[in-house]
């Protein structure tokens, strides 16, 4: 346990009481159902049981987020941390990238290697919504999702022709081009959208102490490019049958930052390494197919494929210009796919409920291929190549016996096929939800959720893999209330637990991947939106999550792991067009470790992460009949100096400014 | 209007609770170190060879002495790395008072308790100089040859055990021969009771830790021995064999002669340096053939040691031309500037290697780390040829201060006694040495001035190798 700031709490409750919650409708028209994996009504389904936060397409604008991790960063239970890989991380409620599903448009971007995924990757413009399921999920969802699933559902074209370019430039950041064009008749709609984007550094906050490896002023090795494509083509031959086809196409560069701390006798920090990301590309194909066969009996299926690559560096020194000659210096060539079918049957039973299966089958490969250096100066792992299969069966029931129950219940089996074992383990969710009032919902969910080790965890190509892991499993008990309130306002309270067991993690010992860790979680969220009139939204939200650590001696809780969160916003639309948006977003009581193995001598030290808020601002003006929409924003206004894990500043202060044009 | 309140108060909340705090990341603090402790003092000759127990949290030490044991005047050397260092320019016969403290980023701990000790002139030599736990690495040349290596024990009154053993065709036993009880002359030659033929001398250095000899085997094989005694007291670590980068003494420049037995066997005689990260780039070769400058002037070797001194190489990967030979078991000595060792080259050919530093890892040499006047004393050598006329030649021999070598005793496994004529000797400000009356003669002395190895290609085209220490 962790003492929490009551500063903060008195401070939120008398800010919480400010607030109404108002609910936001979605709309279905603009929005590419056909990918998605478990399609339901706000009001029905299995949906309703779960804690299920959507994040539209205008939060996305109004923030300014230009990822997939900055749409969602002030989501209750979510958190976005960089460590020394470079790459934003997003966990739910404390479970890790790895044990959260992605998909865009129901294909899985989880890596085939290390199941993790890159959030920097998934531009915004063609979001429609991005649905995030934390805790209990449905069991059609497939195996993996220990913390939640991430469904992004892409923009389908509305009827006529709409396009949009835009343009902006920040700080160190040369461009940021983007636009799309959409559009659809009676049977046809097409949505294409495409960006290009370079930063050729992170401002570090004015306040940042510089040290031998980091200068002041601007990160080194902190570039990026990317650019993107996005097409997804759907047709609709006949009333009943719905066709589509989605392609995704990525690629880029990035330098990974290294720990701006480089002592040897400080046993909380990382190794300091020179390390880029070149040729990063990847694409992904995916054909959705819906056929109502009769009234009652849908099927629907999909193929997908999945295919990523990408180099990755160890430089000798801070030059980063040659390898292979100091002790650990690599270049490996890293390539992932992901072969899919899903068959997905459902029948409606009347009154009696629905009733869905899932059969699918995955065939996951990765190849990694490259010299490195190991301490003997001899070249190890030179070419890897392993594949593993997945396979499931699963079936949700669905029934609202009384008017204002819903119930959901669901099984799934799943088994992993690989070189030394065929493994085979279960999921189980049970979820209800009861309108108590017209106004109040209660909901409360379970679930068994499993995930087999990962390729990585399984083959690591430096010799730490453990061929005979066993499946995690975690099992989560959650109950909230959902309540509307006077002027367009809602708000919520959930409360869970999550018991989790054979967290595979390197063995402090033998550093080998074993099942080690044994965690349990328990976290209430609070969260709260009004939109008392039509120009203003406000959003507030508290997390609490407290993570017990029963893997490892010394170890109280899980490490970087944010015992409190507190996010606001607010947005007004003036009349002359004019928008202003703010969020704040706080952070507290993160703790972290020194590293496994620091000597059999040696105790484990405890740290904390000093606490932090940032403030974002964009304002916007639209022109010409709202056809034009300028704007400026500040990322961390006040210049906060802070880091997600320990020697890795974030970034400081990022103005930034643009104009889009709607055609 | 509303909306504006609503966001000046979340800034004004968030400036509040935002800006409060500190803004500076949470950072480790080790604190200043403990005091020091464990430090010992091993006088030698002008120099005094300290070391101490590692302290927890340091990142350097620093070592300051006096000849007042209130410490008054002391002069400090900073930025040490390691736990143990030689100080050297001290005045024989004069006691000094040493004390080392640890060093954080936070600042100075205690210094330690100090220590005294009082550098003179090596003595005469005693039986009990023999006596300890000794490395020996063999070569034996002509139709038998091999090599041979292990330790042994040599107790007071100089009976020798072998508690290891291992050659190049797989023995793991000693022969009978090898050893017998071993006599100490007070002039340093080292007789073998029973073994007529033996003929070996120990180095008059700071530890009396080589030893050099000669030998004929049971079944008429001439063969060189090098014995290197286990210092107690000594650790070795990956700072022995690291170059320190530019801004304190640059590449650990070596230079090493080697002679390969058998049929075909040869001298080689190579330079080269070792870097901050222990890879080694060879700079020059010359051998009693032509040969391949290993890696074309690129890294092509690491190198590696255990805290007990052993010594190993290894190939970087893709590195060409390889060299024709790595050292798997080297042995340095205790003033880590030498390292011997034996192995089998990539023509199956068994090897006696000898490698010395030009100086230790964070010594700058300057134009007087090397004069004649070094070079100049008493010698006792073994030699070793190879090829197809194999013999071994001990003896000893003087260079005086103008670098004219005169020999002053020699027997070889023949049994000529002849003396060989002069030659004069020229050394450069790296301690090699050559003469002009032999082109094919390369040699080194040491850094601490007590042994001259040397290569050269003798009568009849044969290739010798060359050990004398400084009596």
């Amino acid at each position: 346990m962790h003492p929490k700031n009551p500063y903060f709490i008195a401070g939120l409750i008398s800010l919480s009481c400010l607030f109404a919650l108002g609910a936001q409708a979605a709309e279905d028209a603009d929005r590419y159902r056909l990918g998605e994996i478990v399609v339901s009504g706000e009001r029905e389904g299995g949906e309703t049981s779960e804690t299920l936060r959507t994040v539209s397409a205008e939060e996305i604008r109004a923030r300014g987020a230009r990822t997939l991790d900055q749409a969602l960063a002030l989501l209750p239970g979510v958190s976005v941390r960089v460590g020394a890989d470079g790459t934003p991380r997003i966990d739910i409620r404390g479970f890790r990238t790895r044990h959260v599903v992605l998909l865009l448009d129901g294909v899985p971007m989880n890596s085939a290697g290390d199941e993790q995924f890159d959030p920097t990757l998934i531009t915004t413009e063609n979001i429609a919504e991005i649905k995030v399921i934390s805790g209990p999920s449905s069991v059609l969802y497939g195996q993996g999702g220990l913390g939640g699933v991430i469904n992004i559902v892409t923009k389908k074209g509305k009827s006529g022709v709409q396009g949009m370019v835009g343009a902006e430039a920040g700080d160190r950041e040369p461009y940021l081009a983007k636009g799309s064009v959409s559009g659809a008749s009676e049977r046809v709609f097409y949505f294409l959208s495409g960006q290009a984007s370079k930063v050729d550094a992170f401002p570090l906050s004015g306040d940042f102490t510089p040290t031998t490896e980091q200068p002041g002023g601007y990160r080194k090795n902190s570039d990026r490019r990317r650019e993107a494509l996005l097409g997804t083509v759907g047709f609709t031959p006949s009333a009943d049958l719905s066709l589509g086809l989605t392609v995704n196409y990525f690629q880029g560069s990035q330098g990974l930052p290294s720990s701006v701390i480089n002592d040897p006798n400080d046993p909380f920090a990382n190794p300091v390494k020179y390390e880029r990301l070149d040729g990063i590309v990847g694409t992904s194909v995916q054909l959705a197919a819906e056929y109502a066969a009769t009234d009652r009996f849908t099927v629907r299926g999909w193929a997908f494929l999945n295919q990523s690559g990408e180099t990755d560096t160890q430089f000798d020194d801070a030059s980063l210009t040659s390898f292979n000659r100091v002790i650990g210096s690599f270049q490996q060539r890293i390539t992932t796919s992901i072969r899919g079918l899903t068959l997905q049957p459902s029948y409606l039973v009347g009154t009696a409920g629905k009733v869905t299966l899932s059969l699918a089958s995955e065939w996951d490969t990765w190849r990694n291929s490259g010299p490195v250096v190991d301490s003997l100066g001899n070249a190890v792992g030179s070419y890897k190549r392993k594949e593993v299969s997945l396979h499931s069966a699963a079936a949700e029931y669905a029934v609202a016996p009384l008017p204002r129950l819903q119930l959901v219940v669901g099984y799934g089996y799943y088994w992993q096929l690989r070189d030394e074992r065929n493994d085979g383990d279960y999921s189980v969710m049970a979820g209800a939800s009861y309108d108590l009032f017209p106004e109040t919902r209660l909901k409360a969910a379970v679930k068994r959720s499993i995930r087999f080790p990962s390729l990585d965890d399984l083959y690591n190509v430096s010799g730490a893999g453990g061929n005979d892991l066993d499946p995690e499993v975690a099992w989560t008990y959650e109950a909230g209330v959902e309540q509307k309130l006077p002027m367009n306002s809602r708000a919520s309270v959930t409360g869970f637990y999550t018991h989790a067991r054979n967290l595979i993690q390197k063995d402090p010992v033998t550093s080998v991947a074993t099942n080690l860790a044994r965690i349990d979680f328990t976290g209430v969220e609070l969260a709260a939106d009004s939109a008392p009139t039509k120009r203003l939204l406000l959003k507030a939200s508290y997390s609490y999550l407290d993570s017990a650590d029963h893997s490892r001696a010394g170890r109280q809780e899980q490490q970087y792991t944010p015992g409190d969160k507190v996010a606001l916003e607010a947005k007004y639309d003036f009349d002359c067009g004019f928008t202003s948006y703010a969020s704040f977003l706080w952070i507290g009581n993160q703790y972290f470790y020194t590293k496994n193995g620091s000597g059999p001598n040696q105790p484990v030290l405890r740290a904390k992460l000093n606490d932090y808020g940032v403030v974002n601002l964009k304002l916007s003006q639209k022109l010409l009949s709202d056809k034009v929409n300028l704007y400026v924003g500040a990322n961390n206004l006040l210049d906060q100096n802070y880091e997600t894990s320990y020697g890795f500043p974030a970034p400081g202060r990022f103005v930034y400014g643009g104009v889009e044009w709607r055609l | 209007m509303r909306g504006t309140m609503m966001i000046m108060l979340l800034l004004l909340g968030a400036l509040l609770i935002g800006g409060c705090g500190d803004n500076q990341p949470w950072r480790y603090n080790p604190g200043v170190p403990a005091q020091a402790t464990g430090l010992t003092a091993s006088a030698g000759n002008r120099q005094v060879s300290l070391s101490w127990t590692a302290t927890p949290g340091a990142s350097t030490y620093q070592v300051s002495y006096s000849n007042s044991p209130s410490g008054a005047g002391s002069t400090v050397i900073a930025n040490l790395t390691g736990t143990s260092t030689i100080v050297t320019g001290l005045t024989n016969d004069l006691p000094y008072y040493f004390a080392v403290a640890a060093v954080s980023s936070s600042g100075a701990g205690g210094k330690s308790d100090p220590v005294s000790a009082t550098p003179s002139a090596p003595g005469p030599f005693v039986q009990a100089d023999l006596q300890g736990t000794w490395n020996f690495n063999v070569l034996v040349t002509g139709a038998n040859s091999k090599w041979m290596r292990g330790i042994a024990a040599i107790d007071g009154s100089g009976n020798v055990s072998v508690s290891s053993f291992v050659d190049s065709a797989g023995g793991t036993s000693a022969p009978a021969d090898l050893f017998g009880t071993l006599q100490l002359l007070p002039d340093g030659g080292v007789l073998q009771a029973g073994g007529q033929s033996f003929h070996g001398a120990l180095a008059n250095n700071q530890y009396k830790d080589l030893l050099v000899a000669t030998a004929t085997s049971v079944a008429g094989s001439p063969m060189l021995l090098i014995g290197q005694k286990q210092v107690p007291g000594i650790v070795f670590s990956a700072a022995d064999i690291q170059g320190t980068g530019r801004a304190v003494a640059g590449p650990l420049t070596w230079v090493y002669h080697q002679l390969s037995a058998g049929l075909a066997g040869g001298w080689e005689y190579a330079a080269g340096q070792t870097g901050k990260d222990q890879t080694e780039t060879y700079s020059a070769i010359q051998g009693s053939t032509s040969r391949q400058l290993p890696g074309a002037g690129n890294k092509v070797v690491t190198l590696s040691i255990t805290s007990e001194g052993v010594v190993s190489e290894a190939l970087l990967p893709g590195a060409a031309p390889a060299p024709t030979l790595l050292l798997d078991h080297g042995i340095m000595s205790a003033d880590k500037v030498t390292v011997v060792g034996t192995a089998t080259d990539a023509s199956g050919a068994p090897v006696l290697r000898i490698m010395q530093f030009i100086h230790p890892p964070a010594v700058v040499l300057t134009s007087t780390s090397y004069q004649m006047t070094d070079l100049a004393g008493n010698y006792a050598f073994a030699a070793l040829s190879g090829g197809s006329a194999t013999l071994w030649e001990s003896g000893s021999f003087g260079v005086d201060s103008t670098g004219t070598l005169t020999y002053a005793a020699f027997l070889d496994s023949n049994g000529a006694a002849t003396l060989p004529g002069s030659m004069l000797l020229m050394m450069d400000q790296q301690g090699i040495v050559t003469t002009a009356s032999d082109a094919s003669y390369n040699g080194k002395l040491s850094f601490f001035k007590d042994s001259l190895v040397a290569t050269w290609t003798g009568a009849a085209g044969a290739p010798y190798l060359s050990v004398a220490v400084k009596r």
